[in-house]
């Protein structure tokens, strides 16, 4: 059984993410501090905006700790917000740094209609084109460019819709709101048993 | 690409915790439990699910709060939540819940400031405004409050507008004179206003037939909500996704 800890970033409501990672079978636990006895994955969840993810993940203590977990090579996912805090910065909040696992900045999407909010097909790369999709999005800035993306989605422009680094995969889309394709990345991202 | 697929949105009218069903509020039939038949309409195809609460007592909302809780347990995909918001404090309690999005009418009307504090708090994304209105009768669309039976003499064109400055992130446009009727979508004025405004736009009421769906896409709108009809067993959600695309609309495949 996989303990999955999702970082309490202190925004928005886990309910979903919880529901959708028990649904294929492993175990959630809400993490405010790193406490990571017996956590074998992280999730950085996707509600919330990038200045104040990022304050939250400073007080409690995370910088360091997410920084040792990525060196070690343990899996982690983000999700939305939880992809743009791994790069430098972002339009968002200018003035406060992202976690920098990734050298570029966040950007406003030009979109015919904002905030981004509906489904749009995710066209991966290559090897990956399985996993091509219709997911589910919520949001008003994007990362247009990465040499770490696996997948693109395409809204007024073109932007990263997955991407992996290291052993972390991170997502803008939400996947836990995006029904049965959704779970299925999940358990792909998740499950080191069945995903692979 | 220039546009997000289109959406199919069931609604499921709620009282005292039994999702319902009748023409303007009366002759009220009953179509069983809300997470149920959520849950059905998701494996069906549905791309979101609306739930609007309609019991009036205290015991009901407890009920809702409940039913919301459940539903953010059982669903993957996107749900929004209307009825009875009057202040922040029920705004929070739902989204806490675990909806995605809440649904504002009459008290958005009675106070409009609810929108923009809302939007600020919560985030644009989580705020839809509903409007119900009527046909003109002189020169112009009439907002309605109070479940479509109260006339504001408001524009319902110039509401729309306000309600997106004022930080709505989407409007969902109830025509109560289409509403139950089976005569298809209202879109002089819903077509018009999804075309032109900067959030997404729901058309409702009057839907009977594909046709009537893949006119409102045709013409521009965002997402198309019904009720009856679904609950009826009328129209069949991956039939009516079936009849969308060969009609060449772009629609979620659900796999």
């Amino acid at each position: 059984m996989q303990n999955i800890g999702i970082i309490e970033t202190g925004a928005g409501n886990l309910t979903s993410l919880e529901a959708a990672v028990a649904r294929i079978g492993l175990t959630p636990r809400r993490l405010r501090q790193p406490t990571l006895d017996g956590i074998d994955q992280l999730i950085i969840p996707g509600q919330g905006r990038f200045g104040p993810v990022m304050k939250t993940l400073a007080s409690n203590g995370w910088l360091e700790v997410l920084k040792d977990w990525f060196v070690r090579e343990k899996p982690l996912l983000g999700i939305c917000v939880g992809l743009q805090v791994l790069f430098e910065a972002s339009e968002e909040d200018s003035n406060i740094a992202g976690l920098s696992v990734l050298p570029g900045v966040v950007r406003r999407l030009q979109s015919p209609k904002q905030p981004m909010m509906g489904w749009a097909p995710v066209r991966f790369n290559n090897a990956l084109q399985p996993l091509n999709g219709d997911a589910y999005f919520v949001n008003s800035f994007v990362v247009t460019e990465s040499d770490n993306a696996i997948a693109y989605t395409d809204y007024g422009q073109r932007f990263v819709a997955a991407l992996r680094v290291g052993s972390w995969t991170a997502c803008q889309f939400h996947p836990e709101k995006s029904g049965a394709y959704g779970e299925r990345l999940l358990r792909q991202w998740l499950d080191a048993e069945t995903g692979k | 690409m220039n546009d997000l697929l289109k959406r199919i949105i069931p609604c499921l009218d709620m009282k005292d915790g039994r999702v319902v069903k009748g023409i303007k509020f009366v002759d009220l039939q009953d179509f069983g439990d809300p997470v149920a038949l959520a849950y059905r309409y998701q494996q069906q195809g549905a791309d979101e699910v609306v739930l609007l609460d309609i019991s009036a007592s205290p015991e009901g909302k407890r009920t809702q709060l409940d039913i919301v809780r459940q539903v953010a347990r059982t669903l993957s995909i996107p749900f929004t939540v209307g009825g009875g918001i009057r202040e922040l404090d029920d705004i929070y309690a739902l989204l806490d819940a675990g909806a995605d999005k809440v649904s504002i009418n009459s008290a958005a009307l009675k106070q409009p400031e609810l929108i923009d504090q809302s939007a600020k708090q919560f985030g644009s994304q989580c705020i839809v405004v509903a409007i119900d209105f009527r046909l003109p009768e002189q020169n112009h669309f009439e907002v309605l409050s109070h479940g479509g039976r109260t006339p504001t003499g408001k524009n319902a064109a110039q509401w729309a507008q306000e309600v997106a400055e004022r930080g709505a992130g989407e409007l969902l446009l109830t025509c109560i004179d289409r509403d139950g009727t089976g005569e298809g979508f209202e879109l002089a004025l819903t077509a018009e206003l999804a075309r032109a405004m900067r959030i997404p736009v729901i058309a409702s009421g009057g839907a009977k037939t594909s046709a009537h769906f893949v006119e409102a896409f045709q013409q521009g709108v965002d997402a198309a909500l019904a009720a009856g009809i679904f609950h009826r067993g009328e129209v069949d959600i991956r039939a009516l996704k079936t009849d969308l695309r060969n009609s060449g609309i772009a629609v979620r495949t659900a796999i």
